[in-house]
């Protein structure tokens, strides 16, 4: 389904066609899942910030001025959604990069395997931990243009900021996972070799 | 080409987001800069790592509830369902219950009235009240002043019993307690008493164990002087 049927389908339920919201759901269900649990690498905050996503387009997508930015705002809205999340639990679910790398000094105490014995479960959980120790505006970058495939003037349409703003931020992101991963003894293959 | 700008097209070419000319160009920079070089190859290791996160995430079902109202979206319809589907169902079952309690108090013909002695409900036709010639049988029954002299009466009665009752468990009480302080005296009298024979005793062997050692205090000095006077004469 490309943008133009998805306008259709926007115009659809504008117009009080349940159906077509079923549809919509379907569609985006797994990708705004998909966005918040790389938010917060957590089950029960994905499911939850995917329901009130869901909930509040439902209330607001008759009030949506152009279908083809449908895209652009439902992610702005999972996005919101997350930020707010983040400040109403205090940012105990965000922990400060440079307060952790202080403190941490690597990976030392925690169950991290020889890097080569890394295995993919292993290296998922240990790059989910260090995107969660990124500022919220990288990691949301690097999530959208890495894991979601979005163009840099996508993006900034989501995140309603300048394309070399989302390009400063996703540079500054990618070198501060770097330096996280680098930290943490991640001498893998794949930091070293380009 | 300033810093900023260095990382905006360091960023285009390493998402490729940029066109064929503007790439070469930027190669060009690339060769002659090996410091921007190795930071493209920083980043770019740096994604593929990112991209080796292949956790597999799986969204579970989704129900949407509205938290305004009862009112939820099935993810299925996308119309509000469960809510607005109980509230009516609800509401027609206390419609359908007042109907069937009127219809079956109309067919069995109920009344409710007011009586001299309460509330009288009755299906059907009410009964009439009963004559009879019987004599006023209220003459047997006894007097309000009656029963409150009776009450009185009783209450004074139960005053009296409680009364003795209580004096009777005071007095038994106080009997125990002289008991118990009259065991305690008796006790206390014969401890002292045995106390006073072994202290006596005591005493008495003592006095016994000093007038021994005492003799034999003195039956050793005699024999000592017995021997000095004996070596004096000896000498």
């Amino acid at each position: 389904m490309d943008n133009m049927d998805e306008a259709v389908l926007i115009k659809q339920i504008q117009n009080g066609d349940s159906d077509a919201y079923s549809h919509l759901v379907e569609k985006w269900h797994g990708r705004i899942y998909r966005f918040a649990y790389r938010f917060f690498a957590d089950e029960a905050d994905a499911r939850d910030i995917t329901q009130k996503t869901f909930i509040k387009t439902y209330q607001n997508v008759a009030g949506l001025k152009d279908p083809d930015k449908f895209s652009s705002w439902i992610y702005r809205i999972a996005n919101n959604l997350c930020l707010d999340e983040l400040k109403r639990a205090g940012r105990r679910k965000s922990t400060s990069l440079e307060a952790y790398i202080e403190q941490s000094g690597g990976l030392e105490g925690e169950e991290t395997a020889p890097d080569t014995e890394l295995q993919n479960k292993e290296l998922g959980i240990i790059i989910q931990k260090a995107l969660l120790m990124l500022p919220d505006e990288q990691r949301t970058v690097i999530i959208l243009k890495e894991y979601e495939g979005l163009k840099f003037r996508e993006i900034a349409d989501i995140l309603e900021e300048p394309e070399n703003t989302v390009k400063s931020r996703l540079y500054y992101g990618l070198k501060s996972t770097r330096r996280v991963l680098t930290n943490w003894n991640i001498k893998h293959e794949y930091l070293n070799n380009g | 080409m300033d810093k900023k700008d260095a990382q905006s097209r360091l960023m285009d070419y390493l998402y490729d987001e940029m066109g064929p000319a503007e790439r070469r160009e930027f190669e060009e920079i690339l060769r002659n800069d090996p410091g921007l070089k190795q930071e493209l190859d920083d980043m770019q290791s740096t994604r593929n790592l990112l991209q080796e996160d292949n956790t597999e995430i799986k969204p579970g079902n989704l129900l949407l509830i509205k938290p305004d109202s009862e009112t939820s979206v099935d993810e299925s319809s996308g119309t509000p369902k469960r809510g607005k589907i109980f509230t009516l169902t609800a509401i027609a079952a206390i419609a359908a219950a007042i109907l069937l309690t009127f219809s079956v108090f109309s067919f069995m013909n109920l009344q409710v009235s007011q009586t001299d002695n309460g509330t009288l409900i009755t299906f059907g036709t009410a009964p009439a009240p009963q004559q009879t010639n019987e004599p006023d049988q209220t003459e047997a029954y006894i007097t309000k002043a009656e029963f409150y002299d009776m009450m009185d009466e009783l209450q004074e009665r139960n005053s009296q019993v409680m009364a003795t009752a209580l004096q009777q468990t005071r007095e038994q009480h106080q009997q125990q307690m002289e008991d118990v302080i009259q065991t305690l005296t008796t006790y206390y009298s014969q401890r002292r008493q045995q106390d006073l024979v072994l202290v006596s005793e005591g005493l008495a062997q003592l006095e016994e164990q000093t007038y021994y050692k005492f003799l034999q205090t003195e039956q050793t000095i005699e024999d000592l002087i017995f021997a000095l006077n004996v070596q004096q004469s000896n000498d």
